[in-house]
């Protein structure tokens, strides 16, 4: 297995445990909370929320801008 | 919140009059402020508003403390060694105000506790997420549906639009730029939907959800550092932006990718 592959196989890894931690979550049955729960925690104060939007900004800059 | 999955400690800190009663969900919009709040509040921000420029530096550099803060300036500087000036520049400037404004928060809540023991008036201070007030009230339920609708259809015609242009193009740069710019401005006045706050996370949540972040940093940045230079891109060590060229290259594939893009920045604003 080359370069490329490993570094692109661990992308797939830390995918997939993204969302089986999402799914797991959503089960109810587990103290994970789901990917919303945490985002509406972080945003509940005006740093947490002006600092998502603008790195959800910074995404659109860094794939379509210049 | 559940009362009942609050930390002893937490709820004690808590007046009676600002606690959450029971069975209501505590919300993102700020508590009404009381006579006695306003006048600590007023006292507190007069006491405590930076006046030299020294002064102002070292609210703003408290500000970096924050985590959020602390990770736009992180990417602040991969951004521009990167080779992405304007990027960081943007960045940088809302970067800088947020950590003055997380700065001059703690300030004037470190004020208002001082403030607040002087007057020995009841309990603890009442603190808001938002100083000042949120800039609107925020709405109890779902968006209607002809907003919605007007909504998908604003957002499919943006798209195809930005979408049309060439990448990394400046009519492109300046579609992203507009929007971008919207949702930090919405984000700035408050949330814009009434939402139940989740209570502080267990260990094992904290500890999924953030070790997988990490992870997926860490793993970025070795594929970043793998390059032969931080501007040219490589087989060998790709890293996102590089896994999704190929989908970007093409007029639809940016349409597409714009459009997850604003259901994201969709989904972060209704918070």
């Amino acid at each position: 297995m080359n370069s490329h592959n490993v570094t692109v196989l661990g992308f797939a890894i830390i995918l997939a445990g993204l969302i089986g931690t999402e799914v797991t979550a959503r089960t109810g049955r587990t103290q994970v909370p789901t990917f919303a729960q945490v985002v509406t925690r972080v945003m509940h104060t005006r740093t947490g929320r002006v600092g998502i939007l603008v790195g959800w900004a910074w995404l659109g800059l860094h794939f379509f801008a210049k | 919140m559940r009362p009942d999955s609050v930390p002893r400690t937490q709820r004690s800190a808590q007046p009676e009059e600002s606690r959450p009663e029971e069975g209501r969900p505590e919300t993102a919009w700020p508590a009404t402020d009381t006579p006695a709040t306003e006048r600590r509040t007023s006292r507190a921000a007069t006491a405590s508003v930076p006046t030299t420029f020294t002064d102002r530096a070292l609210v703003t550099a408290s500000g970096t403390r924050q985590p959020v803060v602390a990770i736009l300036l992180a990417i602040v500087v991969v951004t521009v060694m990167a080779g992405k000036p304007l990027d960081g520049l943007l960045l940088a400037v809302v970067t800088i105000a947020l950590a003055r404004d997380a700065g001059m928060s703690a300030r004037h809540s470190g004020a208002a506790v001082r403030s607040d023991e002087v007057d020995n008036a009841r309990g603890s201070v009442e603190r808001s997420a938002w100083a000042g007030g949120a800039a609107w009230p925020p709405r109890a339920g779902r968006p209607r549906r002809r907003h919605i609708s007007l909504g998908v259809a604003g957002a499919l015609v943006y798209s195809l639009t930005i979408g049309s242009f060439t990448r990394m193009s400046w009519p492109a740069t300046a579609g992203v730029i507009g929007l971008g710019a919207g949702a930090v401005i919405i984000g700035w006045g408050g949330p814009t939907r009434r939402r139940e706050i989740p209570s502080r996370f267990t260990k094992v949540g904290i500890l999924a959800w953030g070790s997988l972040s990490l992870a997926a940093c860490l793993w970025e940045l070795a594929a970043l550092l793998g390059q032969p230079n931080l501007e040219q891109s490589s087989y060998t060590h790709p890293t996102i932006s590089t896994l999704t060229d190929p989908l970007l290259s093409t007029s639809p594939g940016r349409t597409i990718a714009l459009l997850a893009w604003i259901g994201l920045g969709a989904f972060l604003v209704e918070r």
